[in-house]
């Protein structure tokens, strides 16, 4: 019986030894990743980098393409998860108006009415 | 008797373990749960981020938040990888604007105060920007998160980070991150690389070194400041309506403002920024004779922006 539980014991011990070897000493490394990987603070960034260009350019399409790179969500989806991120970690409110212009276009906007858009 | 026999079941029992849990932690866990950095992206992607990057600084003006955005894709020198996306983007065809926003960040990353922190790939301490001044929230429905109302004014603590700064300087931290608060944008037209007074010509020298052979059409172009200026396209024309354009930084080992061309110095060449300016005329081979061999000379423009 003994031998059961050092046996099981073992495993268990072996377990966690395998366990942060493959996630602390050699863990998966992300190459060539699409950036809908990114983790959400930095899409948040990128949505607010979209935001900043479609203050000055004023073109939703293009502002539609650029965050077509974050996935196949809407634009409006992706806004709006990036607004959420940046209210809860407490952006400025600055950089919040940009998001949220972007978010009001972006719910508003027709790539069928653009003639092209993404 | 069985327990003072081999433990090789206590071993067997271990390299179970740990194959279950490499297992576990290389192809069990799922890979959406992965979180990628921004210097983990494809080179398409970067390229793109990279652009992204540009065009934000044209509309915030902000080099500080464009220098702590590059440092995130790693690459180490900034500028010198956003000159070569521009240098690509013309010679690919592609959009000019965007080249000229490639270009203009260069540019201020070379002038400005965020140079160093960037191609040092300085990690940014978190808090480094401490900021507890009062700052506008806005109240947002949790069901739709579009704030529909102004503004208004309560105190609150900043978060101070910067996404991943430190990561990109090695640090994997897993905190989460919060883009460095800023100054409100301000949408103001943003200089480019060949905006502004047209390049003058400062002097032409010819350059005698044998180990440059055959000889060249060696181009520099400076801003006022003294700076080099990336992006900048050089057509020379030579018989027959024979045309080649080319853009500075394309070799940024010697220096982003650096362009050449391969001469042929029986034939005579004529050179013009596609920015404006006087052309140069009849630029063709010189010998060098400070060798017991006469050599052909190559031919140095500097141009300047007055």
């Amino acid at each position: 019986m003994l031998r059961y539980i050092f046996f099981i014991f073992m495993i268990a011990l072996g377990t966690i030894l395998g366990v942060f070897y493959a996630k602390e000493v050699n863990p998966v490394s992300i190459v060539d990743a699409p950036p809908d990987t990114l983790r959400q603070d930095f899409k948040t960034d990128y949505v607010l980098m979209v935001a900043e260009v479609y203050s000055l350019e004023q073109d939703p399409a293009l502002a539609a393409r650029q965050l077509a790179l974050l996935g196949s969500k809407t634009p409006e989806m992706i806004v709006n998860e990036a607004l959420r991120f940046a209210l809860d970690q407490g952006y400025p409110a600055s950089d919040l108006i940009l998001i949220r212009d972007l978010s009001l276009v972006m719910s508003t906007w027709n790539p069928d009415l653009e003639g092209g858009g993404t | 008797m069985s327990n003072r026999r081999s433990p090789i079941y206590l071993i067997t029992g271990l390299i179970l373990g740990i194959a279950l849990g490499i297992a576990y932690g290389w192809i069990w866990t799922p890979v959406d749960t992965l979180e990628a950095y921004p210097k983990d992206l494809r080179s398409d992607f970067k390229d793109s981020y990279r652009e992204l990057i540009a065009r934000a600084y044209q509309a915030n003006q902000d080099l500080g938040r464009a220098s702590q955005r590059l440092a995130l894709l790693g690459d180490e020198d900034p500028a010198r990888a956003l000159a070569l996306q521009a240098q690509l983007t013309l010679g690919q065809g592609g959009s000019s604007e965007v080249a000229s926003a490639l270009g203009a960040l260069a540019a201020a990353l070379q002038d400005g105060p965020g140079t160093a922190l960037a191609a040092n790939n300085t990690t940014i301490e978190p808090g480094a920007s401490p900021d507890a001044s009062p700052t506008n929230t806005i109240a947002v429905d949790s069901t739709n998160p579009v704030p529909s109302e102004t503004p208004t004014q309560q105190t609150t603590a900043q978060p101070t980070n910067t996404p991943g700064a430190s990561e990109a300087a090695g640090t994997q931290d897993s905190a989460e991150r919060t883009p460095q608060p800023s100054l409100t944008p301000t949408v103001t037209p943003t200089p480019t690389a060949t905006q502004g007074p047209p390049f003058v010509l400062l002097d032409i020298p010819l350059e005698c070194n044998p180990n440059i052979d055959p000889p060249l059409i060696q181009v520099y172009v400076f801003d006022g400041a003294g700076n080099p200026v990336p992006g900048v396209a050089v057509i020379v024309s030579w018989d027959n309506n024979q045309t080649s354009r080319f853009v500075t930084g394309l070799k940024p080992e010697y220096g982003l403002g650096y362009a050449d061309f391969t001469m042929d110095p029986q034939v005579t060449y004529s050179l013009r920024l596609e920015a404006g300016g006087d052309p140069i005329n009849s630029i063709t081979g010189r010998l060098c004779e400070d060798q017991d061999e006469p050599y052909w000379g190559s031919w140095r423009l500097n141009f300047v922006q007055p």
